[in-house]
């Protein structure tokens, strides 16, 4: 591979050893930024969605809501024992008088929320896989009569929707970037093609085949494409920390639910190789199509 | 000369090992396929041209109706006035055009009908003095004159004696790092002879190559080609020079005019009053 990228001098003067075009590798390192960005979205996106359809879907938020305290109080540890007891909850905890007092401070004003004012019980469970939410629910209504069970996927289906669209989005301008990648190279190539016409005529008359005269403008292309690659990986992973920060910062579950695992990261590391891999291949096709014209 | 192959003894026993697979070849065709076919091998040239015209475009034919036989090993001038069509008759033989119409017959294969990519063996086998020397402005004078052997792969370790000695062969040899444009005409002119023959190719093509050098420097590049020949190189060379027609008594000449062969016969012969050339 690397005697591949940097064969003998001699073999790599046989062309003048010039880039593609002096600004090629610097718009392959934009256009790589902008395909890295889009490709980690439509990855953490991936992920968010996945993590919506799955964890999400099996939370469940029960409220007791029922006037008499006395009648309150007997249904919410009828409640607890029944989550406590029945297999297809994973886990339950309840949410603390506290906290409840809290979320709701904004919307009825902190001095509102005195003791007599009564204040729903909220309990938050999570199902086990493929357990069957409505034979909870009843099962639920049976010991607490007065519980509302709510799915938070429910909640979050538009949420999830919309995701999925920007999903399809990033991905289409990934595509498309890439589609421009391989666009810019080809004419890079014919534009080379062109300025050294004489030369590949010389070579032409002397042996040279197709292959040799293609090698050396997929050697170019590669190297510049990798490094335009490696420039923009650096540059898309500096923008990837600082939004990951700042959605650390929000420490906020749907938010965090779309983040790059492991082989995320690698399959993102990979693009400047890809890239390279790609540019080889399109130099390629194009130098011998072209030369195929000539005699 | 050649000492451009190393050495006398080398150059020598490349002569006689050509003779020895020729004469090998011959006896093996003709236990197969009878003596006459080893005769008609012998007579058929290592060239053949039969009816070929040649058009660019749409306008009249460049070349009409030519017609010869060039032999292996053979010394050719093509002559004729500026426009005759002695630079197109090059290209077709150095595989840079295909013709319009007729048969060409290079190295027993038929150059029309055959696919491009046996193309560049074959112009391996050609080396070409081209009359503007397309010499490769990025590379020095050395590197011109190693391209043939780089391009058909030659290791670097054997590169560099022989690409050498040909330089100082033509008087080149404290220039090898010179680039083209640094250069006089003369000496760009005896780089792309060094480059064309480098590989020992089986037919040498050159157009104008005596044009640019002094009269001691032309019979120098003379007794080059002539020495090639003798090695069993077919040379053809396109030339205005009366002079360099008369120093090869073994040569003969296709005249062209119009685009036309000028022989009635459409045969070659013996330039008039051939003159023995001696080298100096």
């Amino acid at each position: 591979m690397i005697r591949w990228l940097r064969p003998p001098t001699a073999e790599r003067q046989l062309l003048p050893e010039t880039r593609l075009s002096g600004p090629m590798p610097w718009m392959l390192a934009i256009m790589m930024v902008m395909t890295i960005l889009a490709g980690a979205a439509t990855l953490a996106i991936g992920n968010a969605v996945v993590r919506i359809g799955g964890d999400l879907e099996r939370r469940v938020t029960i409220q007791l809501i029922e006037p008499n305290p006395d009648r309150l109080e007997a249904q919410r540890a009828a409640l607890i024992v029944y989550l406590g007891a029945e297999s297809a909850i994973l886990h339950h905890e309840e949410v603390g008088a506290a906290e409840l007092r809290q979320l709701l401070a904004p919307w009825l004003g902190a001095d509102v929320l005195g003791d007599d004012l009564p204040v729903p019980v909220m309990v938050d469970a999570e199902l086990r896989p493929g357990a069957r939410l409505d034979v909870i629910a009843a099962r639920i209504k049976r010991v607490a009569p007065a519980a509302r069970i709510d799915n938070n996927a429910a909640g979050l289906a538009p949420v999830a929707d919309l995701l999925g669209t920007i999903r399809v989005i990033a991905l289409m301008v990934m595509v498309m970037m890439l589609a421009a990648i391989m666009t810019a190279i080809v004419l890079a190539v014919r534009g080379t093609l062109n300025t050294h016409r004489s030369t590949i005529d010389v070579m032409h008359l002397m042996g040279a085949t197709d292959a040799q005269l293609a090698r050396h403008f997929q050697r170019r292309a590669a190297l510049d494409a990798l490094f335009g690659g490696l420039i923009g990986l650096a540059v898309a992973t500096l923008i990837i920390a600082l939004l990951g920060q700042r959605v650390a910062a929000m420490e906020s579950e749907l938010t965090g639910a779309a983040s790059l695992g492991l082989s995320d990261v690698a399959l993102l590391t990979m693009m400047p190789l890809a890239a390279a891999m790609v540019a080889a291949l399109v130099a390629r096709v194009t130098v011998i199509r072209t030369l195929r014209k000539m005699l | 000369m050649a000492a451009i192959y190393a050495s006398d003894h080398q150059a020598a026993s490349i002569a006689v090992s050509n003779m020895v697979i020729r004469f090998l070849e011959l006896w093996i065709m003709a236990l197969r396929h009878g003596p006459c076919c080893a005769i008609a091998k012998i007579m058929s040239g290592i060239v053949q041209f039969e009816n070929v015209g040649l058009r660019y475009g749409t306008g009249a034919e460049t070349l009409s109706d030519i017609s010869f036989t060039l032999r292996q090993g053979g010394f050719y001038f093509l002559t004729g006035p500026s426009g005759a069509g002695k630079t197109s008759l090059l290209r077709l033989l150095y595989l840079a055009q295909r013709p319009s119409r007729g048969m060409i017959r290079m190295f027993d294969q038929d150059i029309v009908t055959m696919p491009r990519d046996i193309l560049p063996g074959l112009r391996r086998k050609i080396g070409v003095v081209f009359q503007d020397f397309r010499l490769l402005p990025h590379l020095s004078a050395f590197d011109n004159v190693a391209l043939p052997l780089r391009i058909a792969g030659v290791r670097e370790r054997e590169i560099q004696a022989p690409v050498q000695e040909m330089l100082n062969w033509v008087g080149l040899g404290e220039r090898g790092a010179a680039r083209p444009a640094t250069l006089s005409g003369g000496e760009q002119q005896r780089v792309a002879i060094a480059r064309a023959v480098i590989a020992r190719p089986e037919v040498l093509v050159a157009d104008e190559p005596t044009g640019n050098v002094d009269p001691d420097m032309a019979a120098r590049l003379l007794y080059l080609f002539d020495a090639l020949n003798r090695l069993g190189t077919t040379i053809i060379v396109a030339t205005h020079d009366l002079h360099l027609l008369s120093r090869i008594t073994s040569a003969e000449m296709i005249r062209i005019d119009n685009g036309r062969i000028l022989d009635p016969t459409g045969t070659l012969r013996n330039p008039p009053g051939a003159r023995t050339y001696r080298p100096q």
